[in-house]
């Protein structure tokens, strides 16, 4: 048998690609690997089901506007005019107290009344707000001029305190669900996986000293590195499907409202994020052996720095292009607040860059020796 | 005959550290033994042969053409590295079966070819279905083998095969490659065991620290060194009188004596007159001779002399 020459070059290349993706599979499903691959997969959704209320949970939990007491509120106006020198009369204190007895027990009823999981915190605000109204607007016939104005500037400032509780993130059931999702598996933990599994594409074969094999193989080294970072992100995607599937599912327990509008969303983009930070795993890769860290010095520097100056230059960041995509979804763009809109220009953005660092990666592994012994001890 | 590889004053360095020194040779077809103490350069020769790595300066060319980044050549060129390492994870079939296809193999022969190089090899089947991990370091050299021999290449480059085999295992390895060079093949072998090289190479290249010492046929590299002398060690009953007898004829450049053991070890001037007058010296001599060994004409004291 002899190497079938007559072979065009595009069936030379599928044959090669075959090759390389049945030793990147057959190395990956093994149960050595899949024995911890399958636990750090349930991790995170068991972690976003854990931390995430239920509407049920949540109800229980953040049943009231956080309006505070109304002995307590009282106590407080009291010590306040005391200290003005015009103290209340026992009666008006009575009076007051039963103001706020009242106006406080309607707001929670109304409260309750259009409370959702997901009451917008514009609304909980317009209760405060209304409730306070109402007990200033009694309190005109309780109060004297000057304890007026005095009590109108107290309750001002208890409007305040109560909003600024309203807007913690705790206030909104979905946003850790979403934190967890976003800020933490798709900006942080799905970058470092695929910058991980492709940087490592060539710098691992070389500690284990397996890369002679393939590279004395009538193949051109930089179809080879094209070849092996096709199928590693062929692996990635399937397991980032996989993971942002229990993720959803792991949020669609938790009876997050608009998940099924979220998930192909979130798939589609996944599924261009993987390809993009495989790239820029598979470029680090070729330039030094301790690519992590020079990966986490760009995040910090291009993703985290330049992505977010407020000119054109941002769009150098790929984690950009991704927020872009992903602000279509509504609950991610109120929480998250994104700027940048469109569709064509970050897709376009995300596949020049990802086809401009795997060219690099071809280029200098086409270029440069990658020497077992001098490699790793740089 | 064209020389499958010429190398034309060929260096490599690693920063400061010179791997192969302004080398120039030719490599002609057939078993040809690299030899070379530990850091004498035959590994870094070997990549460059094999593309894995690139000259410095100079020029190398297999084929007429240089390997790196040249997978036309690289189609012709099997090789067997030094280093242990095999895919762990991975069973012998499957990687032999992915690096068939990445040889240009044909798809519906793949599987049957592999099979027949595992056997060819000698892994023994209850083996093949068990990942690479769990094999022996013989059973990894095997394996390591079989793969450069897949796509049968012009040229097998082989870096100390023999490594991890047991001694049943290095005869039948030294008769698979004899069998493969008489079928035209071009073997290129590395390795540190002297007395296997000189069985089954008729030329040599002896590296030393990144310089070509020696290079051609064995015959031919004693015939080159100028001090070379042959060396014999005669057990025979009157060690001492047969030196003196051989003193005398003036055929001695040295000798050393162990009457206890009736052993006396000569070192000869001129081989090319001494062998025709041998056995009338010995004749004349009077001593009874028990047995007789020649110590130089081993490649081990070829490599001695040469790196002197």
């Amino acid at each position: 048998m002899t190497p079938s020459s007559q072979s065009s070059p595009s069936s030379a290349f599928f044959r090669a690609w075959g090759a390389i993706w049945l030793f990147t599979w057959k190395s990956q499903l093994t149960w050595r690997r899949l024995r911890w691959m399958l636990p750090l997969l349930l991790l995170l959704p068991f972690l976003v089901w854990k931390t995430v209320d239920s509407p049920q949970m949540w109800a229980a939990r953040k049943n009231a506007l956080p309006l505070g007491d109304s002995t307590r509120q009282l106590w407080r106006v009291a010590r306040s005019m005391a200290m003005w020198r015009i103290p209340l009369a026992p009666d008006q204190s009575s009076q007051l107290q039963q103001i706020y007895d009242e106006e406080y027990e309607l707001a929670e009823r109304e409260y309750r009344a259009i409370q959702s999981p997901e009451t917008s915190v514009e609304e909980q605000r317009a209760l405060v707000e209304t409730n306070c109204q109402r007990i200033v607007d009694r309190a005109k016939s309780v109060l004297n001029e000057r304890q007026l104005a005095q009590f109108k500037l107290l309750e001002k400032g208890f409007v305040s305190e109560a909003e600024d509780k309203i807007g913690e993130p705790a206030w909104n059931r979905t946003a850790p669900f979403y934190r967890w999702l976003i800020d933490f598996y798709f900006f942080i933990i799905l970058p470092l996986c695929c910058v991980r599994s492709c940087g490592g594409l060539v710098r691992d074969e070389l500690q284990t000293d397996t890369l002679g094999f393939l590279t004395t193989r009538p193949v051109r080294r930089g179809t080879l590195v094209v070849l092996k970072y096709l199928s590693q992100v062929a692996c990635l995607e399937v397991a980032a499907l996989m993971e942002g599937l229990l993720l959803l599912w792991a949020g669609a327990l938790r009876e997050i409202p608009d998940i099924g509008s979220l998930l192909p969303l979130f798939l589609a983009v996944q599924l261009l994020a993987v390809p993009a930070w495989g790239a820029l795993g598979l470029f680090l890769g070729q330039v030094t052996k301790r690519y992590l860290p020079l990966a986490v010095v760009y995040g910090l520097i291009v993703e985290l720095g330049i992505g977010d100056i407020p000119t054109n230059i941002n769009t150098l960041s790929l984690m950009r292009h991704l927020k872009t995509l992903l602000s279509r979804d509504a609950a991610l763009q109120s929480l998250f607040q994104w700027t940048g809109t469109g569709v064509v220009a970050p897709v376009a953005a995300l596949l020049f860059g990802t086809l401009l660092f795997v060219a690099l990666a071809a280029l200098l592994f086409t270029h440069r020796e990658y020497h077992p012994a001098t490699e790793m001890h740089k | 005959m064209n020389p499958v590889i010429q190398a034309r004053e060929l260096s490599r360095w690693y920063g400061m550290v010179m791997g192969l020194n302004n080398v120039t040779f030719d490599i002609a077809p057939g078993l040809t033994g690299l030899v070379g103490a530990n850091g004498a350069g035959k590994s870094t020769l070997l990549q460059i042969i094999t593309g894995q790595l690139q000259p410095s300066a100079g020029t190398l060319t297999v084929f007429g053409e240089v390997p790196w980044n040249n997978p036309a050549l690289l189609r012709r060129i099997g090789f067997c590295p030094e280093r242990e390492a095999v895919p762990m994870d991975l069973r012998p079939l499957d990687w032999l079966n992915g690096l068939a296809r990445l040889s240009g193999l044909d798809a519906a022969e793949i599987p049957a070819r592999c099979e027949a190089m595992l056997d060819t090899v000698k892994l023994p089947r209850e083996h093949w279905s068990k990942t690479m991990g769990q094999y022996s370091k013989g059973m990894k050299q095997r394996v390591k083998l079989a793969q450069g021999m897949l796509h049968q290449p012009d040229l097998l480059v082989l870096d100390e095969p023999m490594n991890g085999l047991d001694p049943m295992g290095r005869q039948e390895m030294a008769a698979l490659l004899s069998d493969l060079a008489a079928r035209g093949a071009s073997i290129l072998i590395s390795s540190h065991i002297l007395a296997e090289l000189e069985s089954l190479c008729r030329n040599i290249l002896i590296l030393n620290w990144g310089r070509i010492l020696a290079s051609g046929s064995q015959k031919e590299i004693r015939g080159d060194l100028k001090n070379w002398s042959e060396e014999l060690s005669i057990q025979c009953d009157d060690p001492e009188k047969l030196a003196r007898h051989l003193f005398d004829a003036g055929v001695l450049l040295g000798f050393d004596l162990d009457p206890a053991a009736g052993l006396l070890r000569i070192r000869v001037k001129d081989a090319a007159s001494f062998y025709p007058a041998w056995t009338a010296l010995l004749l004349d001599s009077g001593v009874t001779v028990q047995a007789i060994r020649s110590q130089s004409r081993s490649l081990q004291n070829i490599f001695e002399k040469v790196t002197a």
